[in-house]
């Protein structure tokens, strides 16, 4: 531990010898073997400054015989305390010091000692208020590895300041511990330049810089991936061979994006034949994002970034496995200031090709009431974790898709969302003229030469059978009810039997365990129903909301040259009120 | 470790002879290291020691053979694929080799080593080379003077593996890059040199880790520097090398010129010191005016 430590500070020192140093030419007076002839003397030292607070090796050097064993000495004036000083040769000394945390700020003389011979250097050190300190000072090409970075009256915040280590070494964590501590993980490229470079942390407009202080040692640990190329959806073999790596079972390997990991790319066979060399099998999802991957491969504390070890390459989408997504419904929401009923009709479709391998879990699915006036309260199951899943590739089928019916044609117009480049067809500034009650729509595209090519989908966009109201009570002005007393409601009846359905919730928080959930039933759709103080009171009292929907499902369809025929549409018509229970 | 050879009597026996053939100097580890006078001057540019450097602050004329695996770390802005004469032109040809008295090989000369260090690719074309080996020897024998600075080492241990022992199994290349980076407080052991300089220590700063460690010497090898740094032999541990070479020079059997070898960079020392050290160690250069190759 000493001796890495000592190397340490020999690293720290040897790194801030490196950067421009205040160099003093001194009178020679005194100084018998330099001559008139002889060169300008000069003495350094370096680094020239240092932090409050901060202790550190400070070099010493002359360009003539100077030092002496045993004879040397270095005075840095108060608040500065020299722990020990090394003679290593006659030009060369260190010197370790500790400034004090309230040393005066600003230039001081430097004082040089050897024998009876006395050298005042004006100005050669510095007492600084922000400095920054690496440990460790130096990293392999290829490594990747935590170094903690230690300032001297700084202010870091988590989220607000970060570091940059310059070309070819990319911080991929930075996390401040402390107003003065920071761990970071950098990655060091394979091919990042052997020597010293600077370090900076910027901390809003305030910027620390170690200036050449950190080394990029020639030793390299690092690997190579091949094959450097795949294409979307592609399952391939893999090799991984290691430079200086002691990979095991227990090797981990992630594909590394511009976000980080991206679990588009996944290794579904590994074998370790020995410390260097992986062979193994990945799946590319066939909707991986393009352009190129970093391969981090991790074993216990080793950890190796390839930059750039692999190119995604795009696969032309198979119509074959071409999947269309649709949707035509109504939304309603009472403002509970003034009664008035705001109302979205949306038309939506989509052409996709699912996720090859599948990505995440579908949702849980949910109890609810059955039919007709089963009342019940039931929890409204969370939300399955999030997974961080490719995004489909989507396809264009022109520059409009069409819901023709009998009686109306809505169209879609394309839309491309700029973050993923999916694209998705809406229909625009639609009302409830636009939809026609009982009625079942066919899908029509325009058609794309590079997509799917025109078609016609007969009967595929259903519509709910008749419109309806909510009548009774008025679902406005903070509606309050007991959950005491039966709560009773009419609404105009929306003729759902026998093909769609009609169901009215009242969503909040269970009682029992404060998590969410909701009294339901699916009336009679005779225009009357009761929630009785049963299933009021296992809901929390406050706000609720109230919610009524007509719904009715399509039936199963495809595109006609695809393998997938289980898309099925459906429609809702769909009120909300807000009421308070109490 | 493999164990290594000594010189043997017969050895030192038939060299002594070869030493009444020869003008210049004398005997087997009593030659004269310092007082050469030399002239025209070759480096090679390799990525991790600038040689060439002392030779410019003395304004010593020499002609550069671009020998760069990767990257110039010294001046990562060396454009070195401009540059004419390779490394390859000259340990290659033993015509090219014989025009110059004094022949400086770089730590990180491409072709010295088992593969690029930054990579998996071979790099043992010159090292593995008999017609590379048979033209260094034949330079030194005669009267050429080799300088050659760490990683460039493999080039002695083929040529002369008798003369010192390195580190690790002798049959592999780069076997000996086991050095830690670090600085170490070393001495000037031999008086000639010391006494030339006018001071006996010096600090060694190995500015990479993984430079390569002798371990010992034929009695022929003159230690000019010595000390005791860190290396790491397993990879992994580190120890302490007590009092090893760090800087040696020696005069192969037979041969009118020398071979010097240094375990550290040339251009990563204290000037005054490392041009001191060559002026006495390799030789006296013939300053700009009077040389006859031009300063690449």
């Amino acid at each position: 531990m000493k001796r890495a430590l000592l190397i340490g500070l020999w690293l720290s020192m040897m790194a801030l010898a490196a950067c421009k140093p205040h160099q003093v030419s001194t009178d020679t007076s005194g100084l018998g073997d330099t001559g008139d002839t002889g060169p300008t003397y000069q003495l350094e030292l370096s680094p020239p400054s240092a932090g409050q607070g901060s202790s550190l090796d400070v070099s010493l050097t002359a360009n003539v015989s100077t030092f002496r064993f045993g004879e040397t000495r270095l005075d840095l004036g108060p608040g500065i305390t020299i722990d020990s000083i090394t003679v290593l040769d006659v030009f060369d000394a260190v010197a370790s010091i500790h400034v004090d945390p309230d040393a005066e700020l600003g230039a001081r003389d430097a004082l040089v000692s050897v024998g009876d011979k006395d050298w005042t250097l004006p100005g050669a050190f510095t007492v600084i208020d922000r400095s920054i300190a690496l440990d460790p000072p130096y990293a392999k090409m290829g490594q990747v590895l935590h170094v903690s970075v230690t300032g001297t009256n700084t202010n870091w915040a988590d989220g607000y300041t970060y570091a940059d280590w310059g070309d070819g070494i990319d911080v991929l964590d930075f996390s401040v511990l402390s107003p003065g501590l920071a761990d970071a993980r950098i990655a060091v490229h394979p091919d990042a330049t052997p020597g010293l470079r600077d370090v900076s942390v910027e901390d809003g407009p305030e910027v620390t810089t170690l200036y050449q202080g950190f080394t990029v040692d020639r030793a390299v640990i690092t690997a190579f991936w091949d094959p450097p190329e795949v294409h979307q959806g592609d399952s391939v073999s893999f090799t991984l061979t290691g430079l200086d790596t002691h990979f095991s079972r227990d090797t981990t390997i992630e594909f590394w994006d511009d976000g980080g990991p991206n679990p588009d790319i996944q290794v579904t066979a590994q074998t370790t034949a020995d410390d260097t060399h992986i062979t193994g099998t990945i799946q590319v999802s066939n909707a991986a994002r393009l352009d190129y991957r970093d391969v981090l491969v991790t074993t216990g504390d080793e950890a190796v970034l390839i930059p750039n070890a692999l190119k995604v390459l795009d696969s032309p989408p198979n119509l074959n496995d071409v999947v269309p997504q649709i949707g035509f419904d109504v939304y309603r929401t009472i403002d509970n200031a003034t009664g008035t009923l705001q109302e979205r009709v949306q038309a939506y479709a989509v052409f996709f090709i699912p996720l090859d391998p599948p990505c995440g879990s579908s949702s849980q699915p949910s109890d609810g009431p059955r039919p007709y006036d089963n009342n019940g309260v039931w929890p409204i199951p969370p939300p399955p974790d999030p997974v961080d899943c490719p995004n489909p590739e989507t396809l264009s089928a022109g520059d409009f898709v069409w819901f023709e019916g009998p009686e109306n044609v809505v169209p879609l117009h394309k839309d491309v969302i700029q973050s993923t480049g999916q694209i998705i067809y809406w229909g625009q500034d639609l009302t409830l003229d636009d939809y026609h009650f009982g009625t079942t729509y066919d899908l029509h595209t325009q058609g794309d030469p590079h997509g799917v090519p025109e078609v016609l989908v007969e009967k595929v966009q259903p519509t709910v059978p008749a419109d309806y109201h909510l009548l009774t009570p008025q679902f406005w002005g903070d509606l309050t009810v007991s959950r005491n007393q039966d709560f009773e409601y009419t609404w105009s009846p929306a003729q759902t039997y026998p093909d769609a359905i009609f169901s009215t919730q009242i969503s909040g928080t269970l009682a029992a365990d404060g998590t969410p959930g909701f009294a339901g039933c699916i009336p009679w759709d005779d225009g009357d129903h009761t929630y009785h103080p049963s299933e009021l009171q296992q809901l929390e009292a406050g706000p609720v909301t109230f919610s009524a929907s007509s719904f009715i499902q399509g039936r199963y369809f495809g595109l006609p040259f695809s393998r997938y025929q289980t898309s099925r549409s459906s429609s809702t018509l769909s009120t909300d009120a807000q009421m308070i229970l109490q | 470790m493999t164990p290594r050879h000594r010189t043997s009597p017969a050895h030192r026996a038939r060299f002594a002879g070869l030493l009444l053939g020869v003008t210049t100097l004398a005997g087997c580890s009593d030659f004269n290291i310092t007082g050469w006078n030399l002239s025209d001057v070759a480096v090679t540019a390799g990525d991790f020691d600038n040689v060439a450097a002392p030779l410019d602050r003395m304004v010593v004329p020499h002609r550069t053979y671009e020998g760069i695996i990767s990257v110039a770390t010294w001046d990562p802005s060396y454009d070195y694929q401009d540059v004419a004469y390779k490394v390859e032109d000259l340990l290659g040809s033993s015509a090219n080799m014989s025009a110059f008295s004094t022949i400086f090989v770089a730590s990180g000369t491409r072709g010295l080593g088992q593969r690029v260090y930054n990579g998996l690719e071979p790099d043992d074309e010159l090292v593995s080379s008999p017609d590379v080996l048979k033209n260094t020897r034949e330079y030194v024998k005669n009267g050429g003077v080799l300088v050659v600075t760490d990683w460039a080492y493999d080039l002695v241990e083929q040529s002369w593996p008798d003369e010192i022992d390195f580190e690790g199994d002798d049959t592999v290349y780069d076997a000996a890059q086991t050095g830690e980076i670090g600085r170490v407080a070393a001495d000037i052991v031999d008086p000639e040199v010391a006494d030339a300089l006018g001071y006996d220590t010096m600090g060694v700063t190995y500015d990479y880790s993984n430079w390569a460690v002798i371990q010992d010497v034929a009695p022929d090898v003159r230690v000019i520097v010595q000390g005791s740094p860190h290396y790491h032999p397993d990879g992994q541990t580190s120890e302490t090398l007590q009092d090893k070479p760090l800087m040696v020079v020696f005069q192969p059997p037979g041969a009118r010129g020398k071979v010097v070898l240094t375990t550290f960079h040339i251009d990563a020392q204290t000037p005054e010191i490392m041009d001191a050290l060559i002026t006495a160690v390799v030789g006296n250069f013939q300053t700009d005016g009077g040389g006859t190759v031009a300063v690449q």
